[in-house]
């Protein structure tokens, strides 16, 4: 457990360690970002077609209500302290690798949702986004990697005592 | 229920609605109470005084620095920021653990294991709230072109600020909250995901 709780806690501040370089925030964090919000208008589009994305922002053509998508509100976070979860966890490269790509996608199905509920809930009410945004949403979003690691650990303790 | 994750995700679930709204409901006695233990912290070690105000969740902390202490002493005048700071936000993984020890289907030593939880993840909120503190002033003597070393005798740098930021406010509120239950719940999470006995 204390060998696993150190590599843990190493993997996840060598993350966040780099992710904060101004390098990789440039990089990958900034396209990822304006590329969620795209994606968020596209699904969002399905039940309402006056939304647009404008780089990191996603606004109501009929309100001009609009949110920003900011660093810290891409899910890449998330990501990164279930993929460290997995990384230090004693298995397979093959099981890890699954885990993560399939975990990622989870988390990122996940962010989406609250983007699109998100930018709904804004325009109810300045107060209740505060709510949602800053304290139930993340909560959700951390249950949703310790669900995820929790099924990736079951599953891969399966598949190793059966290969 | 059979399945230990559906278990306890299903009642996760369901206590976390009741324990989120209690939480809120408390939100302003509890700010209060942080509010009055950072200010001692903050008189007790910060160079410079700080006056505070309660604003629903929110303390806000009154900066006012002469230009002497600026480093500007041909100038005369006061410099006066405000550092604004949401209590809830470093505290939402309190119900959370709540929520999660409820659910766990186990029930060994939640008697004593969630005031323990709770006490560790409101001493965190406290050095969180006292940490934001020096971060945000640091941050507003930078944007002002002030010498940041009298805080502390702290330099300042975008990076670090950015790192503490992301982990003070956006990941380890709620992620405490997760390894707390995890630290409490080992039995459970070995017996039923790591070495799981049904097939």
């Amino acid at each position: 457990m204390l060998r696993y709780a150190l590599i843990y806690v190493f993997t996840l501040g060598a993350m966040f360690t780099l992710e904060t370089t101004p390098a990789v925030q440039n990089l990958t964090v900034t396209s990822w970002t304006g590329l969620l919000a795209q994606v968020s208008v596209y699904l969002m589009h399905l039940i309402d077609a006056r939304v647009v994305a404008v780089g990191f922002q996603i606004k109501s053509m009929d309100s001009g209500y609009s949110v920003a998508i900011r660093a810290g509100c891409n899910g890449v976070e998330a990501s990164m302290v279930l993929a460290a979860a997995i990384l230090a966890f004693p298995s397979a490269w093959g099981s890890k690798l699954l885990g993560i790509v399939s975990g990622v996608i989870v988390i990122q199905a996940a962010n989406l949702l609250r983007i699109v509920t998100l930018f709904y809930i804004g325009q109810w009410g300045n107060s209740a986004l505060t709510v949602a945004h800053l304290y139930i949403w993340p909560s959700l979003i951390i249950l949703d990697v310790l669900i995820i690691f929790l099924m990736w650990i079951r599953w891969q303790a399966k598949h190793t005592r059966l290969a | 229920m059979s399945n230990p994750l559906n278990a306890l995700t299903l009642r996760t679930l369901l206590w976390a609605p009741v324990c989120f709204a209690v939480w809120y409901f408390l939100a302003a006695s509890h700010t209060h109470w942080a509010g009055v233990i950072v200010k001692h912290l903050v008189d007790a070690t910060f160079p410079v005084h700080l006056p505070m105000q309660e604003h629903g969740s929110n303390l806000l902390f009154l900066m006012q620095l002469s230009s002497t202490q600026l480093g500007y002493p041909s100038i005369q005048g006061t410099f006066t920021g405000t550092i604004r700071l949401d209590v809830l936000l470093h505290g939402c993984g309190v119900p959370l653990f709540v929520a999660l020890m409820l659910g766990t289907p186990s029930a060994a030593g939640k008697a004593w294991r969630i005031p323990a939880g709770l006490v560790m993840l409101l001493s965190y909120e406290l050095l969180a709230i006292y940490g934001s503190v020096i971060l945000n002033g640091l941050k507003m003597l930078h944007l002002i072109g002030a010498d940041t070393r009298i805080l502390f005798g702290l330099h300042w740098n975008a990076q670090a600020f950015l790192l503490a930021e992301s982990l003070g406010k956006l990941v380890l509120p709620t992620f405490l909250a997760i390894v707390l239950w995890a630290v409490f719940n080992q039995r459970f999470i070995e017996a039923n995901f790591i070495k799981p006995s049904s097939t």
